[in-house]
């Protein structure tokens, strides 16, 4: 066993100290470096002041995500008789309804209504107007025909995949108007709050800012043939501006 | 033969991507938000506008009954300026709606059903009058006992007139809507569409910790506007609003809601539970929290409930900076309802079902019984009678 002494000690002591407080300068120095001038380090050496300015712009924006709906070209099959396909009935939620596709014969089997997001950052109402074949019997003619639409929630709609993101709760504040099949006509229709008015129910929230226009039509024997109608659908989203 | 198989995909892919192109309406206006705007003769806004992701062309149009007093600039680049000129000549003092509307126009190849989107921006327009009118409301901050409160009362000219004075009479009741005091606000013009203060101060030495209430009667050239405040004198106190009394055996959660009756930070706050027939063995206490100037706080925490069930009185300690207070409490201690007692429950009900669906069962045997026997009878019948 090595005895070491008091002084030994100290000595060693000094030694540390020594180190220490040189290391300490080297390092002070070192930091001087970066100012050449103040001892404090991470203090501001000028008092030159900067300004900044932000503007966040509101945005007023509607998407509908399905440009168009195309029955196509088809024909209400009578081979079976008129008691068995009294006519061609289809909507955007469930296509060619069940029991009915002998008769719809060669059109499309669509199932996908108009989706409407609020993609601004501003809530807003709705509304619609229609341009064109706006009627039933402009649109089909015939004995008895329909062309109805009708409002469902995103997160309530069949078909909702083409949301940006997939809502969960309602996206209208009291409910979108026009909840069951309507007419379709030259009116404007308030979908979603009333026109003119400044409460704007439809929520810009991700989670809450869809709704899907469905489209039905009833297609009777004797309606007309070879004729293309047009119906245009002009869906506007009023905010506060 | 391989190549001509190769022409075949090609054309089919062609024809699906054709099919499955993304079709996507939208149409977006952004700009800086100026509603509510305030009608000052003579004024001109110009805010500048974007309109974003439109796939077709756009069509700019103004509405409104302010719309003839509006321009936009022709779009460049897809953007433009709404330029506002409201005249020099007086308007009738109400509410206005510009509208300010970005609407896609239909193509030449139009689908069968189509749709189109717009939007539409409505600025709300306030014209105020020249009669002098003003919005005041009052500000009264809660203090501590012999604090001085400062009242302030916020004023917003609704007038294209000047107000040569205003001033404010500020009077200070209890719960009860005894006067206790009245102060007064210094004297002060408001210019025409400006915003202004006008402050008091009381000393509410002699009041006691309470909540109170203060009405401000305003006056600006001869006419009056009330506006109401309602503050608390506070003292170094800690309130207990609810607890939790109901206990079932076991290990229940016990909670103390509290209030800080003071304007400043009470530390160290705690709650212990003592029963009146163990006053030396708390039953519970909660771990420490800080409260804020009038905050509420939940002092909670695990007690352990072997007490048989009924009825326990006991008092809550409360501790707060080294004070104590203590409220009188009443616990009932419940029997918890046991997994056996619910497993028991589930048989019974199941029992019940099986004995309803035999009895149901045994009812249509019945029925298909005498039906078959009716049969018979009538068989027989019928035989007897060929006989």
């Amino acid at each position: 066993m090595i005895n070491i002494s008091n002084k030994t000690i100290a000595v060693l002591l000094l030694l540390v100290l020594a180190i220490t407080v040189s290391g300490t300068f080297v390092s002070i120095s070192r930091l001087l470096s970066f100012q050449e001038s103040d001892w404090i380090t991470g203090a501001a050496v000028n008092t030159t002041t900067g300004t900044s300015t932000i503007t966040v712009l509101s945005i007023t924006q509607i998407t509908n995500r399905v440009s168009n709906i195309s029955f196509g070209t088809g024909y209400v099959n009578e081979t079976n008789g008129t008691a068995v396909c009294p006519s061609c009935n289809m909507d955007t939620i469930t296509g060619i309804l069940a029991g009915n596709r002998s008769c719809c014969a060669l059109f499309n089997n669509v199932t996908q209504g108009f989706l409407l997001e609020n993609t601004g950052t501003e809530n807003m109402s709705v509304n619609v107007s229609c341009s064109g074949s706006c009627n039933s019997s402009n649109f089909i003619n015939g004995t008895s025909p329909l062309f109805q639409f009708k409002m469902t929630n995103g997160s309530d709609a069949l078909n909702n995949s083409a949301d940006s993101v997939v809502d969960t709760s309602p996206s209208c504040g009291n409910g979108w108007n026009y909840s069951e099949w309507t007419n379709v006509n030259a009116s404007n229709f308030d979908l979603c709050g009333t026109s003119g008015a400044t409460l704007y129910p439809f929520e810009k929230n991700s989670s809450a800012d869809a709704a899907v226009f469905d489209i039905k039509v009833k297609i009777p024997p004797d309606s007309r043939t070879n004729a293309l109608q047009t119906a245009t659908f002009t869906f506007s989203g009023t905010s506060a501006g | 033969m391989i190549a001509k198989q190769r022409e075949r995909w090609i054309i089919l892919l062609v024809v699906f991507f054709v099919v499955s192109l993304p079709s996507v309406e939208s149409i977006g206006l952004s700009g800086v938000r100026l509603s509510p705007i305030t009608y000052v003769p003579g004024k001109s806004i110009a805010n500048h506008y974007y309109v974003t992701d439109a796939s077709t062309p756009i069509a700019i149009s103004l509405g409104g009954n302010f719309e003839k007093y509006a321009t936009t600039t022709p779009i460049i680049d897809n953007q433009f300026d709404l330029i506002i000129n409201f005249p020099e000549e007086p308007i009738l003092p109400g509410i206005y709606f510009l509208t300010l509307n970005a609407a896609e126009v239909a193509g030449a190849d139009s689908a069968s059903i189509g749709a189109l989107t717009s939007v539409t921006k409505q600025f709300t327009i306030e014209v105020y009058s020249i009669e002098k009118n003003i919005i005041a409301s009052l500000s009264a901050p809660s203090v501590n006992e012999n604090g001085t409160i400062h009242f302030v009362v916020n004023l917003q000219s609704r007038t294209y007139s000047d107000i040569d004075a205003v001033s404010a009479k500020i009077v200070i009741s209890n719960v009860a809507n005894v006067t206790l005091a009245e102060v007064y606000t210094n004297n002060r013009s408001l210019p025409s569409l400006t915003e202004e203060t006008i402050t008091a101060s009381f000393n509410t030495t002699g009041l006691r910790p309470a909540s109170y209430f203060a009405r401000a009667y305003i006056s600006y050239d001869h006419r009056q506007k009330i506006a109401d405040a309602a503050f608390r004198i506070g003292n170094m106190d800690l309130i207990l609003l609810n607890y939790t009394s109901d206990l079932e055996q076991g290990f229940p959660l016990f909670q103390a809601h509290v209030f800080n009756n003071w304007g400043n930070s009470l530390r160290n706050v705690y709650a212990t539970i003592i029963l009146q027939d163990q006053p030396l063995h708390p039953w519970l206490q909660t771990p420490n929290i800080n409260l804020d100037p009038w905050q509420e706080g939940v002092l909670e925490g695990i007690v352990k409930v072997d007490l048989p069930a009924g009825k326990y009185n006991g008092t809550i300690q409360l501790v707060f900076e080294g004070e104590h207070k203590e409220e009188p409490a009443e616990f009932i201690v419940t029997e918890p309802v046991s997994i056996d007692k619910i497993k028991s429950d589930h048989e019974l009900s199941r029992k019940n079902m099986i004995i309803q669906a035999l009895a149901i069962g045994m009812l249509i045997l019945i029925a298909l019984i005498l039906f078959l026997l009716k049969r018979n009878n009538r068989k027989h019948t019928l035989k007897k009678n060929e006989l």
